[in-house]
Order: structure tokens, then C-alpha cells, then sequence
């Protein structure tokens, strides 16, 4: 009906390639690899940094335009009830232009 | 058989509290899920007139392929949810399972029913059983997130039975069929569908609607964050199809598409930030959710299988990350990902299948529904595809966050895990892949119902004794 197969065996074979491909460079990219540490860091060793869940993506989070996203959510059930309302509204709108 | 389901589902909640015996909700829910599986199977529309009143004077129960289908999801969800609970609850397991069965009454009642009034009665027994199930902890979190919910269920509620109460007093009926012939396209017709309409998006969590169900979930026992992003969820949508077909408005696609796209890219964007690991899962749930509301906007015959199709793998792989998930957090204790290591080779394998197959990657199912919605919506514009795309690759983004965090952390906890927990999660894992590799097996499932669904004349028919 969708003629799945010619899009799965494509975007597979895609996807197996690319990985194929990211794995050949990174194989042949793992001395240059060490050279960028001592170079990064200045000679000193590099440290081990673990970033966790609450850093990941902090870039995105100022850039994207998140944090006004999330600042809507404040907690508060009377902004909940507000937007919900606000919901109501733009839906009973849309129906009534119809 | 209809007209027992829910008789079982109720008695068996009460029979609970009475006896205090585990196997009763257990068998009374797997019951249901072959009955319905059953009726799924049945080549004709299945009509029950309670009392044989005929509409619009009696209550009419109707199952054609479309609520079989959504009915087999949440019958095959509440299966599994109540398998995985028997160690995942530790304590007044009975009142949980009585709760529990009554919210898959409700679920199924409201899918089932062929009378509006009866929609609302089956609405509420779902909502206060759902309230009851989010305080079930009754910490602080749990009543908060109860407490929300409820105030907000409640209005929906309210707004739901207005809009009926509207609805009754311009035609005089109640049934779904009698209301398709006699309803005009009135002024009060459209405030009333809008009424009706605004309480399905607060059950499917529909952007602006959707600040409940985080909060909700984070108080939950974690097999109801299960069912509330895939039961639940499905529900909203089939009450919003239902309505828009049985009363000929797919003139409303716009609306649809708006809050669809909306959804979609709200509920990843806030996923992507989150570190309490339920609410990151409770937005992805609405995000999906999103991708299906806009599928369905569409209005085309591709567009409805996409969105129909979404909802089969949204449940899978929602089910499939909340449980597995939840196993984590039967080890840990913690909900934090930053605090959520673990060491287990079945819990990596599921989570990265529940992950990959949720970004939309290939061989596995979430590619399947993803790339249908990409397809239908690249008819309708290319810059919805595009808006698609980049949300699936916010998704891709967070779920590698989740994964990263409990299988790369520095400190990783190890124990083992009950049997029933990992049964169902494994279950869900190879239907994942299953229907990845051979779509063709969830096709046969979705194309009945999406026929059903544009051919809404032999609903109307059947339901009025005329098939």
C-alpha cells in the first residue's frame, strides 16, 4: 500500500552507511584524537568530565527559546486553569469561524 | 459478550475490595483484553440495545473496527500494566487494583458506548478512578499531582457535559447515530462541539491542555504513567475522531494541524529539558500525541493510517519506556536520570530499542508511523514534514539522554529484577521489532479501522437497526 520496502531498504541502507562511515573516521581519526588533547588542555592530562542530565543540552535550552517554554509551566493550578482556559477559547473560536 | 465486558470489569473491582485477592482485577482485565480481541475479529458492527430499547430511546452499545481497535490498545495496555504491577506495587495492592479496574471500565466504556450521555458517565468513572490512581502514594508529589489533575479533569469534565446538555436540547437524543441525522450545523451546534472537543484534548493532552499530565504522572505508581500516555492518550484522540466524523466536520483539519504541530514540538522541546525522568517520558507522550493529532488533521485516507498507525506504536513504545523505566526505578529508588545508573544487559537492549524505535529509526515500528506521517504531510506541506523531522530529532536527542544516563553513569546500581516486571517490557520490545521489520502486520491491523472510520454511514446504520 505504502510501498514500504523501497523506503525501508533505502533509509536502512542509509543509516547502515552513514554509521559505516562515521565508524571508518573514527577508527582512523583516534591519533589525531590524542594530539587535540594535549593541544586543548595545554599539555596538562586531561580531565575527566561527566556531564549530567541537567547540563546536557543547556545550549540548546538558552538558544532554542526553552526557558520561555518552561517558564510558562510555573507549578501554579490557577496558570494551568488560565491556559486551559485560553485553550478553550482559541478552540471554541476556530470552530465558530467554520 | 459486549454487554458482560464491562459487568466483569465492574464487579471484579468491587469483588476486590471485598476479598482483597490479586488474580481477580488480574483475570478480569486479561478477560476483557480477549473479549475485545474477539470482537476485533468479528467481520460485522457489533450493536447492543440495553433493555432492546431502540435509539434514540435506549442505550446503545456499538463496536465497528475503529473503537475495537482503539479498545484492543487499551484492553492490551491495561494487560500488561496489571502483569507488571504485581511486584511493581508493594503495598494496598488491592485498592490499586480495584482502581485500576475501574479505569479500564471507563477507558472501554467510553470507547465503546454508542450514546454520548453514556460517554460522559464512563468519562467520569475514568477521571475519578485516574485521580485516585495518581494520589495513590499519597506523598507529597502524588497529592499535588492529584490534586491538579482533578481540578482540572473536573472542568473539563463540566465543560464536556455542558456542551452535551447543549447538544440534547437542540435534538432531543443522545445517540451518537439519531445525533448524526437530526443535527444541524447551528451556531449553538458549533459551541457545543467546541465544548465537547476542548474535553477530549484535555484527556489527550493536547497543547494548552496537556500541564496536567506531567505533573500527574510524576506522582503516579509508574505503570499508570503507562497507561495515562497510551490508554488515556489514545482515548482523547478516538473521542475527537469519533465526534469530527460522526458529525461531518472535517472541516476542522485546520484547527487539528495547528494544535497538532503545536503539541508535537511543545512536548519535545520540554522533554528535552527535563531531569525527573516521568515528566520527561509525560512530555514525550504529548508529543507524540501531537504527531497524531496532525496526522489526523490531514484529512486525508494516508494521513488518518498515519495517525492511526501512530497510536499502535506510540503505545507499544511508550509502554515499553515506562516499564522499563519503571524497573530502574525499582532498583534505584531514584527518578532523578542523574542518580538512575544501572547495570542490566535485558533493561540495556529494551531501552535502546524503546529509544531508537521512538526517534523513528529503522527497522523498528516508531520508523514505520513516523515515516507515513512524513509522507502524508509532505502532500499537505513540506514545511510541516520539516517541522516533523526536527522533532523527531529532538526526540532522537532526549531519548539518548535517557539512555546515557542510565547505562554510561559513573555510579551504576545492580539487582535483580521480578519476572512479571520484565515479561511485559519484553513483550513490548519484540512487537516493537516485530512490527518494524514487517509493517505489514500493523497495516493489517490500522486498515480496518481506518475504513471504518470513512465509512461512517454503516455506524449510523447499524447503530439505528438498519444492519
Amino acid at each position: 500500500m505504502f510501498e514500504y520496502w523501497s523506503f525501508f531498504i533505502l533509509t536502512f541502507a542509509g543509516f547502515v552507511g552513514l554509521g559505516l562511515i562515521i565508524y571508518l573516521l573514527g577508527s582512523r581519526k583516534a591519533r589525531a584524537e590524542e594530539r587535540k588533547y594535549e593541544t586543548y588542555t595545554c599539555g596538562e592530562p586531561f580531565p575527566r568530565v561527566n556531564v549530567g542530565p541537567d547540563n546536557l543540552y543547556q545550549a540548546i535550552k538558552k538558544n532554542l527559546g526553552i526557558e520561555d517554554i518552561q517558564k510558562i509551566h510555573t507549578g501554579k493550578l490557577s496558570d494551568y486553569l488560565l491556559w486551559m482556559l485560553a485553550g478553550f477559547v482559541v478552540v471554541l473560536l476556530m470552530v465558530m469561524m467554520l | 459478550m459486549l454487554e458482560y465486558l464491562i459487568t466483569i470489569l465492574i464487579v471484579s473491582a468491587f469483588l476486590m475490595l471485598a476479598v482483597r485477592r490479586d488474580f481477580i482485577a488480574i483475570a478480569a482485565i486479561l478477560l476483557s483484553f480477549f473479549m475485545i480481541l474477539a470482537l476485533f475479529f468479528q467481520s460485522q458492527i457489533i450493536v447492543v440495545r440495553y433493555g432492546g430499547w431502540t435509539p434514540p430511546f435506549g442505550i446503545v452499545w456499538e463496536v465497528d473496527k475503529l473503537n475495537a481497535f482503539i479498545g484492543l490498545i487499551i484492553a492490551g495496555m491495561a494487560s500488561l500494566v496489571t502483569i507488571y504491577s504485581i511486584k511493581c506495587i508493594k503495598e494496598r495492592r488491592h485498592r490499586f487494583y480495584t482502581l485500576l479496574c475501574l479505569m479500564t471500565t471507563g477507558l472501554l466504556g467510553v470507547c465503546l458506548t454508542g450514546d454520548i450521555f453514556n460517554m460522559y458517565v464512563f468519562f467520569e468513572i475514568l477521571s475519578i478512578s485516574s485521580y485516585g490512581l495518581v494520589a495513590f502514594f499519597l506523598d507529597k508529589n502524588a497529592i499535588e499531582g492529584a490534586f491538579k489533575y482533578l481540578v482540572m479533569g473536573s472542568l473539563g469534565s463540566s465543560l464536556l457535559l455542558l456542551g452535551i446538555a447543549i447538544l440534547y436540547g437542540l435534538t432531543g437524543t443522545l445517540n451518537f447515530a439519531d445525533l448524526a441525522l437530526k443535527v444541524s450545523h447551528s451556531r449553538e451546534f458549533m459551541i457545543a462541539l467546541g465544548l465537547i472537543i476542548g474535553g477530549f484534548c484535555l484527556k489527550a493532552a493536547i497543547v494548552p491542555f496537556h500541564m496536567w499530565k506531567p505533573d500527574a504522572i510524576e506522582g503516579t505508581p509508574i505503570p499508570m504513567g503507562a497507561l495515562f500516555s497510551t490508554a488515556t492518550a489514545a482515548l482523547g484522540v478516538y473521542g475527537i475522531l469519533r465526534l469530527l466524523f460522526v458529525f461531518g466536520m472535517l472541516q476542522l483539519n485546520l484547527m487539528l494541524i495547528i494544535l497538532g504541530t503545536i503539541t508535537m514540538l511543545a512536548g519535545a522541546l520540554l522533554a528535552l529539558v527535563q531531569i525527573n525522568v516521568k515528566r520527561m517520558l509525560a512530555y514525550s507522550g504529548i508529543s507524540q500525541v501531537g504527531y497524531v493529532v496532525m496526522a489526523i488533521g490531514f484529512g486525508t485516507s494516508a494521513g488518518f493510517a498515519a495517525g492511526l498507525y501512530h497510536i499502535l506504536n506510540n503505545a507499544l513504545i511508550k509502554g515499553l519506556l515506562f516499564m522499563a523505566i519503571g524497573c530502574v526505578i525499582y532498583i534505584t529508588g531514584k527518578e532523578n536520570l542523574d542518580e538512575m545508573g544501572i547495570r542490566n544487559r535485558t533493561l540495556l537492549v529494551c531501552t535502546g530499542i524503546g529509544v531508537l524505535s521512538m526517534a523513528g529509526v529503522p527497522p523498528l515500528n516508531g520508523f514505520v508511523s513516523k515515516w507515513l506521517i512524513f509522507m502524508a504531510s509532505w502532500e499537505i506541506s513540506p514545511l510541516l514534514t520539516v517541522l516533523a523531522i526536527t522533532a523527531s530529532a529532538i526526540t532522537l536527542a532526549y531519548g539518548l539522554k535517557i539512555f546515557s544516563s542510565l547505562f554510561f553513569a559513573q555510579k551504576r546500581a545492580e539487582g535483580k529484577i521480578p519476572t512479571t516486571m520484565l515479561v511485559p517490557v519484553i513483550i513490548l520490545t519484540i512487537l516493537c521489532v516485530i512490527i518494524g521489520v514487517f509493517p505489514q502486520l500493523g497495516l493489517a491491523v490500522v486498515e480496518p479501522a481506518v475504513n471504518a472510520l470513512l465509512n461512517q454511514n454503516q455506524y449510523i446504520t447499524a447503530a439505528l437497526g438498519g444492519g
